[in-house]
C-alpha cells in the first residue's frame, strides 16, 4: 500500500524539529507529578485513618486521563490550523495542487500526520495512567469509553483545525478560529452530557449521539476543507467595450495586438 | 500546444487579463515579456491550473488547463517565481518527495534524480537542508524538481529575476538544453535582454492583453526598427546632412559630436542604397549602423505611452568643415 506522501514528509520533517520531544516531555511530566502527588496524599492519609479508599485511586486516574485529554485537545488545533496556512506562506501549496497529488490526498496527510503525532504522545503518557492498575485499576469498559472518546474528540478537533486552515489565509487566524470553534463545540458536548442526567430516559443514547455526530461533522469538515483547495470559478459578468459612435465606419482595424511580420 | 481564448480574468475590481487569446506551438520557447502588473504570472497560473477564468477557454493539447487530470498534471512542470522550499528536508529527500507526488518510485527514479541535480549543479549537495541553499541554488533546485516527471510542457515565472550572473548564465544553459530536447517552455520576464537569446517566440504583454507578439526575430528586428541609425565619419557633416536631409526614409536628423543619429523609416535595401550615396559622394563614413534595440522605447510606443523625443536637424553654421 502506498504510503501518503504528505504523511511520509510530515513524520520525517516532524521527527527533526525538537517541538514534539519538548512537548511530550512536558505533558508527561506534569502528569507524572499529578499522578505522584495525589499518590502521596493517598498514602498519607491511609498512613493516618487506616484506611485505603479505592475511591481515591480512581480519582487519580480521571485527573490524570481529563488532563491529558484536555492538553490533547488543546495540541490539536495548533497542529492542524497552520497544516495549510504554512503550506501557503511557504509558496509549496501550488506546487502540491500542480503535482499528481489530489486535494483529498493532501488534506488525509496532513489530517494523518496530525493524528499520528497525537496518538504518539497519547501512547507516551499510558504508562502515567497505568498507575491505577497497582491498586486495581480502572474497568474494560471505562478505559474503552475513554479511548473511543479520546479519538473522537481528537478526530473531531483535527478537522476543525484543517477546515480553518484551509479557508483562511493565516495561521494565526486559522489557530484563533480553530481554537473558538473546538472550545465552543466541546462546551456543548460537555453540556449535553450533563443534561443527560436530567434526562434518564435518554441518558444511555447522549454519548453515543454526541459521538456519531463529531464523526460525521469531521467528515463534513473535511470534505469542505478537500473543495476549498480546488480552484473554483467566479461568475464575473464581462462587459465589452461598446462600439465607439464617433468613428467613422471605414477607419484602419485597430491594431493594438500587433503581429510582427517578417519584412 | 497551448491555447488561450477569449479568456478573462479579475481579481476584485482589477482586471488581469482581457480578452487575452495567445497559441503556442509545441517545441516553442515562448517569452512573455511585460511590465509588473501586466498579467504575466496570471497566465503561467491558469495554465498550471491553480486558477480558473472567469470566462473563456484555456487548453492544453486535448484538455482544458483546470481539469484536475492525472495525465495533464503529469505534462505540466511548475517553477513559480517564489521557489518554495520546505524547512528540515534534504536535497535528496526534497526531491524524493516530488517524485512520490508524482507516483515515480524505484532505481530508475532515483539515477534521474541525481541526473537532474547534477545537471542543475546541486549533485554534491544532496545532503543539505533546501532551506539552507542560497536563493539562485533554489531556483535550480525548483526547475530540478520541475522536471522530474519529465513534462511535456515547462512553465518558468520569472525564473532569472534576482539571479547573479553566474547563477543566471547557468539556468540559461539548463532551460537552452530542456528547450533542444524538445519541450515547450513558456517563460516570463520583465526584461527582454534576459531572455532575448532564449526564445523562439516572444509575446509582450500590457495591461492583460497581448500588444505584440511573433517570432523573437521578427520582433527584435521591429524593436531595433524603432531605433537611430548611427553614422560616424571623419569629415564631410554638411553635405552629408543634406543627402541625409533629400532622402525620403529619412524621418529626423541630429548631430552628436562626429556621428549624425537619423530616425529611418526604410527596409533594409534602403539603408544600404543610403550607404552607398554617401559613400558615392565622397563622404568618408567611419561606421554606419543601427542603435541596438531598446524595448522600453517599443514598448512605451505600444502601450500609447511614448515620450515625444525631440530630435533637430542641427543648425548648419554650427558646422565649419564643408
Amino acid at each position: 500500500m502506498k504510503l501518503n506522501p504528505i504523511y511520509r514528509r510530515d513524520e520525517l520533517t516532524g521527527t527533526r524539529s525538537l517541538s514534539l520531544p519538548l512537548l511530550i516531555t512536558l505533558l508527561n511530566a506534569g502528569l507524572s507529578i499529578l499522578v505522584l502527588i495525589n499518590l502521596f496524599y493517598v498514602t498519607a492519609d491511609a498512613g493516618v485513618t487506616g484506611e485505603i479508599s479505592y475511591g481515591n485511586f480512581l480519582r487519580i486516574y480521571y485527573y490524570a486521563a481529563g488532563i491529558e485529554y484536555f492538553a490533547l485537545l488543546m495540541m490539536a488545533p495548533v497542529l492542524t490550523a497552520s497544516s495549510i496556512t504554512l503550506e501557503k506562506e511557504r509558496k509549496t501549496l501550488g506546487l502540491l495542487l500542480t503535482s499528481q497529488l489530489s486535494p483529498r490526498e493532501i488534506i488525509r496527510g496532513k489530517l494523518f500526520s496530525a493524528l499520528s503525532l497525537l496518538f504518539e504522545t497519547f501512547v507516551t503518557a499510558l504508562p502515567i495512567l497505568a498507575t491505577v492498575s497497582i491498586f486495581g485499576g480502572v474497568t474494560w469498559l471505562e478505559l474503552l469509553v475513554a479511548v473511543l472518546v479520546t479519538a473522537v474528540s481528537l478526530f473531531y478537533a483535527s478537522s476543525v483545525g484543517i477546515l480553518t486552515s484551509a479557508r483562511l489565509h493565516t495561521t494565526t487566524s486559522a489557530t484563533a478560529a480553530a481554537y473558538i470553534a473546538v472550545l465552543g463545540s466541546m462546551a456543548v458536548f460537555f453540556l449535553g452530557l450533563y443534561a443527560a442526567r436530567f434526562l434518564p430516559a435518554y441518558a444511555a443514547w447522549v454519548l453515543p449521539g454526541e459521538l456519531m455526530l463529531m464523526v460525521v461533522l469531521s467528515f463534513v469538515f473535511l470534505e469542505i476543507a478537500e473543495r476549498s483547495l480546488l480552484p473554483r470559478r467566479r461568475h464575473v459578468a464581462v462587459h465589452a467595450a461598446p462600439p465607439d459612435e464617433s468613428e467613422p465606419e471605414d477607419t484602419e482595424p485597430d491594431a493594438t495586438t500587433a503581429r510582427a511580420s517578417k519584412k | 500546444m497551448l491555447l488561450f481564448e477569449n479568456v478573462y480574468k479579475s481579481y476584485g475590481h482589477r482586471q488581469a487579463l482581457d480578452n487575452f487569446n495567445l497559441r503556442i506551438h509545441d517545441g516553442a520557447m515562448f517569452g512573455l515579456i511585460g511590465p509588473n502588473g501586466a498579467g504575466k504570472t496570471t497566465v503561467i497560473t491558469l495554465l498550471a491550473g491553480l486558477i480558473l477564468p472567469d470566462q473563456g477557454t484555456i487548453r492544453i493539447d486535448d484538455m482544458d488547463a483546470g481539469d484536475r487530470i492525472r495525465r495533464l498534471r503529469k505534462r505540466i512542470g511548475y517553477v513559480p517565481a517564489e521557489s518554495g522550499m520546505i524547512p528540515n528536508l534534504k536535497v535528496f529527500e526534497y526531491m524524493s518527495f516530488f517524485a512520490n507526488c508524482y507516483d515515480l518510485s524505484g532505481a530508475k527514479v532515483y539515477r534521474r534524480m541525481q541526473q537532474l541535480l547534477d545537471t542543475v549543479g546541486l549533485l554534491d549537495r544532496g545532503n543539505q537542508y533546501v532551506d539552507t541553499l542560497s536563493p539562485g541554488q533554489q531556483k535550480k533546485l525548483s526547475l530540478a524538481r520541475a522536471l522530474l516527471q519529465d513534462p511535456k510542457y515547462l512553465l518558468l515565472d520569472e525564473p532569472l529575476a534576482g539571479l547573479d550572473p553566474q547563477n543566471s548564465y547557468d539556468f540559461r544553459q539548463v532551460i537552452a538544453n530542456m528547450a533542444d530536447s524538445g519541450k515547450t517552455i513558456v517563460i516570463t520576464s520583465h526584461v527582454l535582454s534576459d531572455i532575448a537569446d532564449l526564445c523562439t517566440d516572444v509575446g509582450i504583454m500590457d495591461k492583460g492583453k497581448i500588444v505584440l507578439e511573433g517570432e523573437m526575430d521578427t520582433v527584435l528586428e521591429e524593436v531595433n526598427q524603432s531605433n537611430p541609425i548611427i553614422i560616424s565619419m571623419e569629415s564631410g557633416m554638411a553635405p552629408a546632412v543634406r543627402i541625409l536631409r533629400d532622402n525620403p526614409c529619412v524621418k529626423s536628423v541630429s548631430i552628436r559630436n562626429r556621428e549624425v543619429l537619423i530616425g529611418f523609416n526604410g527596409t533594409s535595401d534602403d539603408e544600404t542604397a543610403l550607404l552607398r550615396s554617401l559613400v558615392e559622394k565622397g563622404i568618408p563614413v567611419r561606421s554606419f549602423h543601427r542603435e541596438k534595440g531598446n524595448f522600453e522605447a517599443v514598448f512605451m510606443k505600444l502601450t500609447g505611452n511614448e515620450e515625444r523625443r525631440v530630435t533637430s536637424y542641427e543648425a548648419e553654421s554650427d558646422l565649419s568643415e564643408g
